[in-house]
């Protein structure tokens, strides 16, 4: 992966270094282009319009504070910028149980996301909501909780009542599916059969 | 690298690694398993094609939330306390977040400052009044004379700081990695250093510190043309936070960074650990922050 933005001009690396000169304009166009992005995700985590507000706005102060710390060698802008939310999101909602003991449920119904145009950024992210979809709901529930939530395989067994090895288990299969179709979505066939998937549980 | 006379070892530690790259390549596995991922990877290099898969689908499951159209007046919220962080300036550039502490009846703050700054001015001066002894952390606390004058020194010098109306807060970011185990359990660090230039004290405030073992400590740096001078130990309390009024061999206004790090509970000479938190002080030009100096 390298910093390639899917924008045209002015593409994320140009913002980010405008931001560093604190042009105030450019962190408001990545508010624009990024926005709806992080938001959700911050609602996804937390379930929490409140929370995800909250989320969302310390997320961009903190690209605000540190946006040199973004290295395009490493990676997508949105991948660094959407690793900030999930972790400030997942601070948060800690922050909420701890005093409040805010139950871990799967998320409410979300607001309204009409007005949200098509997102090139966002493409590999629907195929792989599709693809959660396709391997048992078990298996899926667990992924999205330990991955959205920051749960570890011990909280995911108390609080879903399992034993802590078929947690284990099931999150352990569910992604090996999960990659046996992402391997079957985005390699050429002829690259799937030089480089087979060699994993017996995926079936 | 195999271990010939023990296949079965190697077949029990390349199936435990297969079991453990999915969480791992997907930022889930605990500590204990990402340290033995690591380690076998290095032995089975081989295996490593198989975790950017999993690294690659951690990264699609980023982008997989559905986004949301956020509330109309989040972009207002935030562009108001980026511009009270730091006014625009479109001919400097990037310097250290520099605060200056509001003089009484200030207006309102933005929500990325802490709301308790009086308060937390207020709550160290009354403490360098009633525990003076307990403050001075950067002194070997012997019951001599020449000891007991000069943390009477740093408590005067401390209240002359606090009643000037240029007393600056400066702000440290959290400098772990982002996935370290520590910042995704305990949440981002963030530190300020309140001070002025000309005195030689400062208060170090921080919060969502991790625990330490009882062997280990936090110390203060001070850093000056890339020449570190301690400015202290300190432990956090039990809910993560830590005050620490702290004297400097010279005037604030000299040193250009700050931080800490995690050290044996005697000190260190120097930094042995990585940095926790850091940030700028009065940097002699207004580059990126350096803690290599």
């Amino acid at each position: 992966m390298t910093g390639i933005s899917p924008y045209p001009d002015p593409d994320d690396r140009n913002l980010v270094e405008r931001i560093e000169r604190r042009d105030q304009q450019a962190l408001a166009t990545l508010y624009e282009r990024y926005g709806g992005p992080v938001y959700g995700l911050a609602y996804r985590v937390t379930g929490s319009a409140a929370m995800a507000e909250e989320a969302a706005q310390d997320t961009f102060l903190k690209v605000w504070n540190q946006a040199s710390r973004w290295d395009p060698d490493k990676g997508k802008f949105s991948s660094w910028l959407l690793t900030i939310a999930r972790y400030t999101a997942i601070d948060r909602l800690r922050q909420e149980q701890r005093h409040n003991s805010v139950p871990i449920d799967n998320v409410p119904d979300p607001p309204s996301s009409t007005g949200i145009p098509h997102d090139p950024v966002l493409q590999d992210g629907r195929m792989l909501r599709e693809m959660l979809a396709q391997i048992p709901p078990e298996q899926a529930e667990l992924i999205e909780m330990a991955f959205f939530q920051g749960m570890t395989h011990r909280q995911l067994a108390e609080q879903l009542d399992l034993p802590l090895g078929t947690v284990k288990t099931r999150v352990r299969l569910g992604l090996q599916k999960l990659r046996g179709l992402w391997i079957e979505a985005t390699r050429a066939p002829s690259e799937i059969s030089k480089n087979p998937v060699d994993d017996t549980s995926i079936t | 690298m195999t271990d010939e006379h023990n296949p079965m070892a190697n077949h029990s530690e390349l199936e435990r690694l297969r079991e453990l790259l999915p969480t791992y390549g997907m930022g889930m596995a605990d500590e204990a398993e990402r340290a033995l991922v690591q380690s076998l990877l290095i032995k089975y290099p081989e295996e490593a094609a198989v975790l950017d898969d999993y690294e690659a689908l951690s990264d699609a499951m980023l982008h997989s939330a559905p986004p949301l159209a956020p509330p109309p007046e989040l972009l207002g919220k935030i562009m108001q306390t980026a511009a009270e962080i730091d006014p625009a300036d479109k001919t400097a550039p990037a310097r250290p977040t520099v605060t200056m502490l509001p003089k009484p009846g200030g207006g309102a703050r933005g929500r990325w400052s802490p709301p308790i700054n009086r308060a937390l001015v207020a709550a160290v001066a009354a403490l360098v009044v009633l525990n003076a002894l307990a403050l001075v952390q950067v002194l070997d606390l012997r019951a001599d004379q020449d000891k007991l004058r000069e943390q009477a020194s740093v408590q005067t010098a401390m209240l002359s700081m606090l009643a000037r109306d240029d007393v600056v807060r400066f702000a440290m970011q959290d400098m772990r990695a982002e996935d370290s185990a520590t910042r995704r359990e305990f949440g981002d660090a963030d530190g300020t250093i309140i001070c002025n230039p000309q005195e030689r004290v400062g208060v170090f405030y921080a919060k969502n510190l991790p625990p330490l073992k009882s062997d280990q400590a936090y110390q203060l740096w001070l850093i000056k043309d890339g020449q570190r001078v301690s400015g202290g130990l300190l432990k956090p309390n039990p809910d993560g936070t830590a005050t620490y009024v702290f004297a400097a061999p010279e005037p604030m206004g000299n040193y250009h960074y700050a931080g800490i790090t995690t050290e044996p509970a005697s000190g260190s000479a120097e930094p042995t650990g990585d940095p926790v938190v850091r940030g700028g002080l009065y940097p002699p030009d207004a580059g990126p922050l350096d803690w290599e100096g």
